[in-house]
């Protein structure tokens, strides 16, 4: 080791101190210029409570999974587009666990919080390579027991199985019905929030997954 | 001078560099134990402070748990009388008794708890801080709830929305949610007191009562008086503050240990890369005297390589201290009793200062011999021979 190098490995370290020092000590709190911007608050990410259930239930021959965090902020105008509406911003990013049989992918699974009639209700929806959907579940929710029955009932939750991002979600013509003959379901609204849910993860993965394969095409082509 | 304290101390890389790195931890770790120890006793006075409260009267039981837990919103399992908030109230000395039922609900299909709290309206009195992202800040009805920041965005509701307990089969209508606060309010559901003891089946029962006093200064008379209610037992914040520091501060002790061995470990690694640098560097310290470099001269040389070595130790331990503190903190918060909520590890430029003084202090004490010894040497040594 030469002299040099030990002056320069001080050097850095040094600089590295002080920078580090500047960052969090001098730099003051920076303010939105416009007082009229509000504070953004994210909710917390939604949490795959049950790996191992849904695993058995849609990848029997699961051996493993991997998380992936795929940032969509660059790709707002196609999302727009597809899921016809503003992204939110917690769709600036979307959590992908990558379900694998050692090294051949099997598919994913996404969890999604959506907005119903009682509280959240937490979504997962297992999905093949090809984009389509192999399963949905309902991991967590507050529903009280009629409308859980009906937004739980296998029937219910089948008729999304096939689906892909391009597919229509509506209640009772694309998927069954959760009125009752006997009055008009309470479930309705919990179940539409979940189809709209459904449906916005799928956009969301087929649109971080076409930018995946956009950009293999692209290093193809200038490898 | 300079030009050589560098050259000396660039001529035998390894060992600068082995000596320099035992200063950058030693100096990481005091900077981190110090910074935790400060940000820990500044958060808990924070949380405490915040909470309004002088006192708790919490059931039989160990004291300092049950009000920890209580502060922190987490249930106990034996509960107080309801008759005990009415004691509490005719107590001359008592401003504020504000009564807390607080129910863990776990969901085990979801692997997630609810935390419910019933309050009265005194509860507002004790949180003036509380301040309503939207809606309102208290229940027009038995039915209403109140949501931290936290449970409205994972439960998704607003003022108005409908909000299902299922353990509790009931059905109840978000009155407000509140404004971040950074405590544990923001994962609670809070309920009129009634409500909460009819709907969790504790009816004339309570968690804890909250108590602020007319005076804190008759915090032990009212406390020597409320000790006498049945199944009850009175914890001072005061206390309960003295406790925790005091558990914090026999870890402190042993880890100001471990920091001044460290510090020693430091200061013997200079003593002893300058003491092995004058000694293979006798004879060219002895031509420098013997070409007119006064005794003086070869001590600050010395001293100024023990400094140099030192300060830039000094400066890689700030950088490692910014770097391993989150981690360092989030470990120590998982044994602490009380974790104060926030960041606890606050790395001030006054610690800085202090720390990197220190290690400049010790680094040039440990350099004195190894200067002296080479200050004395004499100039005919460099005409000798090899």
């Amino acid at each position: 080791m030469t002299r040099r190098t030990l002056l320069l490995a001080v050097l850095v370290i040094a600089g590295a101190a002080a920078l580090v020092v500047r960052s969090r000590v001098a730099i003051p709190e920076l303010k939105p210029r416009a007082q009229s911007i509000s504070e953004i608050e994210l909710a917390p990410i939604c949490p795959w409570r049950e790996p191992r259930r849904d695993l058995t239930l849609f990848f029997p021959g699961a051996t493993n999974y991997t998380r992936e965090t795929r940032i969509l902020s660059g790709k707002r105008v196609e999302l727009q587009q597809q899921l016809g509406r503003f992204p939110t911003a917690e769709e600036n990013a979307l959590l992908i666990h990558r379900i694998t049989n050692n090294a051949q992918a099997l598919g994913a699974v996404l969890v999604r919080r959506v907005k119903g009639e009682h509280g959240g209700i937490e979504v997962v929806t297992a999905i093949e390579p090809n984009g389509a959907i192999r399963g949905v579940a309902i991991q967590s929710h507050r529903e009280p027991e009629p409308i859980a029955r009906e937004i739980r009932a296998t029937n219910w939750l089948a008729a999304f199985v096939g689906k892909n991002s391009h597919a229509a979600f509506r209640l009772g013509e694309d998927l069954l019905e959760v009125t009752s003959a006997a009055k008009p379901s309470a479930a309705k609204p919990s179940a539409q929030a979940i189809a709209d849910g459904v449906r916005s993860e799928l956009i969301l993965f087929a649109v971080a997954e076409e930018a995946d394969q956009a950009g293999h095409a692209h290093h193809q082509k200038h490898p | 001078m300079i030009r050589l304290i560098f050259r000396s101390v660039t001529s035998r890389p390894l060992r600068s560099i082995l000596t320099f790195a035992g200063i950058a931890i030693g100096t990481a770790v005091l900077i981190c134990l110090i910074a935790f120890g400060e940000g820990y006793r500044h958060g808990l006075q924070r949380e405490l402070d915040r909470s309004g409260v002088q006192m708790m009267l919490v059931p039989l039981g160990c004291p300092y748990d049950a009000a920890a837990r209580v502060l922190r919103n987490n249930t106990l399992e034996t509960a107080l009388p309801e008759a005990a908030l009415r004691a509490t109230r005719e107590d001359p000395a008592v401003a504020v008794a504000a009564p807390l039922l607080i129910a863990a609900v776990p969901h085990r299909n979801d692997k997630r708890t609810d935390l419910w709290v019933g309050i009265d309206e005194t509860a507002l009195l004790l949180k003036p801080w509380w301040t309503v992202k939207s809606g309102n800040r208290w229940f027009a009805t038995s039915n209403e709830v109140v949501l931290g920041a936290d449970v409205a965005a994972v439960e998704m509701r607003a003022p108005g929305d409908k909000l299902f307990s299922p353990e509790a089969n009931c059905e109840f209508r978000v009155a407000g949610v509140l404004n971040r606060s950074g405590t544990s309010d923001d994962s609670v559901f809070f309920i009129p007191l009634a409500t909460a003891q009819s709907v969790f089946g504790r009816t004339g029962t309570l968690t804890a009562i909250a108590i602020r006093l007319k005076d804190p200064a008759l915090a032990r008379e009212a406390a020597a008086r409320l000790q006498r209610i049945p199944g009850a037992q009175v914890v001072t914040v005061t206390e309960m503050m003295g406790t925790f520091l005091n558990l914090i501060g026999a870890v402190r002790t042993l880890v100001l240990a471990l920091a001044a061995i460290a510090i020693v470990v430091s200061a013997l690694t200079v003593f002893n890369t300058l003491l092995s640098a004058v000694i293979e560097r006798t004879r060219e310290l002895a031509v420098l005297r013997a070409i007119g470099a006064s005794r003086a001269q070869i001590f600050l040389l010395l001293i100024g390589e023990a400094l140099l070595l030192t300060l830039f130790g000094a400066l890689a331990g700030i950088a490692l201290a910014f770097g391993s503190g989150s981690w360092i903190e989030a470990t120590a918060k998982g044994w602490l009793p009380l974790a104060p909520s926030g960041v606890l590890l606050s790395i001030s430029p006054h610690i800085i200062i202090r720390c990197s003084l220190l290690a400049l202090l010790v680094g040039a004490i440990a350099a004195l011999y190894p200067a002296w010894r080479a200050s004395m040497l004499q100039p005919a040594i460099a005409t000798k021979s090899e």
